[in-house]
């Protein structure tokens, strides 16, 4: 079974794609898009994640079970910097 | 089986001035996990030490026990939960935050928070099922678009409507004894049962204009701003007046100097 076959990236993203579109449709343009509980980790590739316009913040659970944020922001706005905390 | 440890991503915007947090903290959390993840957000923002930046905080924090319309407990406690809403509350005080969603996020719950830093942000929060999760997907609109290059507009009140009123500045005394002199009774066999509320309603906005202020519309300017400008504008007086007596050289130069670190407001 395809290791990536998670809720995120086979359910979710799609659905932010098709949204993200349909938006840019009626003129808007999203910028941010945060999402908690992607359960993702490191093995799912940020390719995978890609959102077209988008670039994509994530820290990653590799020794967990559940969980996960992640945060889109539109290729516009500039990531300055960013920090992740994962209390281990 | 999910584990207890909560998490964040905090990214800084440089070219807006914002910084965005997306947090998590599963509904077994221990307390010690959800103040290490805010102190790690209050270290965040005290690196980016700018009073100017607006501090923006959303994510899925399982804490159903804040009643969020007042910002306090439900019930008394000292679960791992309550010890957790009382961190999230004097975090958002240390911060001056405030928080947004009141619809709920999942059942009957506000489990979804967005938190600011920034009290003109928001203009709308509306929350719906979504398939993808037993959360509900939530949208917030802001009063600007980063994205947008065109000039925000500065949302202004239809001037026939009580937000269009400004009841800090009301006089009490005049609206009571003018409310008083109503006839309530009588104007309310003048009309139908259905069509009472629209006269009570426009009656009572009629009073109300009459010794109420209108709101100033917002220059868009934050207080601070207005303050430096106003003490710029002072100094500028006295620059004025002293060159005008031929005053102290000295005393000019020193305010000229001042003067200058108040050149780019």
């Amino acid at each position: 079974m395809n290791p990536s076959a998670n809720s995120t990236s086979k359910w979710k993203v799609p659905e932010i794609i098709s949204f993200v579109q349909e938006e840019k449709s009626k003129n808007h343009s999203l910028p941010f898009i945060a999402l908690t509980e992607t359960w993702l980790k490191s093995y799912v590739s940020d390719a995978q994640l890609h959102v077209p316009g988008y670039v994509v913040s994530r820290p990653d659970r590799d020794a967990r079970v559940g969980g996960g944020v992640l945060l889109y922001s539109h290729g516009n706005i500039p990531v300055s910097e960013c920090h992740t905390f994962d209390d281990d | 089986m999910i584990d207890g440890i909560c998490e964040g991503i905090f990214c800084r915007f440089y070219t807006i001035k914002t910084c965005y947090v997306v947090v998590y903290r599963p509904p077994n959390a221990p307390v010690e996990s959800f103040t290490a993840l805010l102190q790690f957000v209050s270290n965040c923002i005290q690196q980016v030490n700018d009073d100017s930046f607006d501090h923006n905080i959303t994510g899925d924090c399982n804490l159903p026990a804040i009643n969020w319309v007042t910002a306090t407990l439900k019930s008394d406690g000292f679960s791992e939960m309550h010890k957790s809403c009382r961190a999230l509350l004097s975090f958002m005080s240390e911060h001056f935050l405030s928080q947004y969603v009141r619809c709920p996020t999942r059942g009957n719950n506000v489990l979804d928070i967005f938190l600011t830093n920034n009290d003109r942000l928001i203009t709308n929060i509306s929350s719906e099922k979504t398939e993808l999760s037993d959360h509900n997907l939530i949208d917030i609109m802001f009063a600007w678009n980063p994205l947008s290059s065109e000039e925000s507009a500065i949302p202004k009140f239809d001037e026939n409507s009580f937000r269009s009123l400004d009841f800090s500045k009301a006089d009490y005394d005049v609206l009571k004894q003018k409310l008083d002199e109503v006839e309530w009774p009588t104007m309310r066999n003048l009309c139908s049962f259905e069509e009472f509320p629209a006269l009570f309603t426009d009656t009572l906005f009629q009073i109300c204009q009459s010794c109420v202020p209108q709101k100033r519309v917002p220059s868009g300017r934050p207080k601070h701003v207005n303050a430096l400008r106003r003490k710029k504008a002072r100094l500028k007086t006295r620059l004025d007046a002293l060159l005008a007596m031929n005053g102290n050289p000295v005393h000019i130069g020193m305010l000229k100097t001042s003067l200058l670190s108040y050149a780019m407001i």
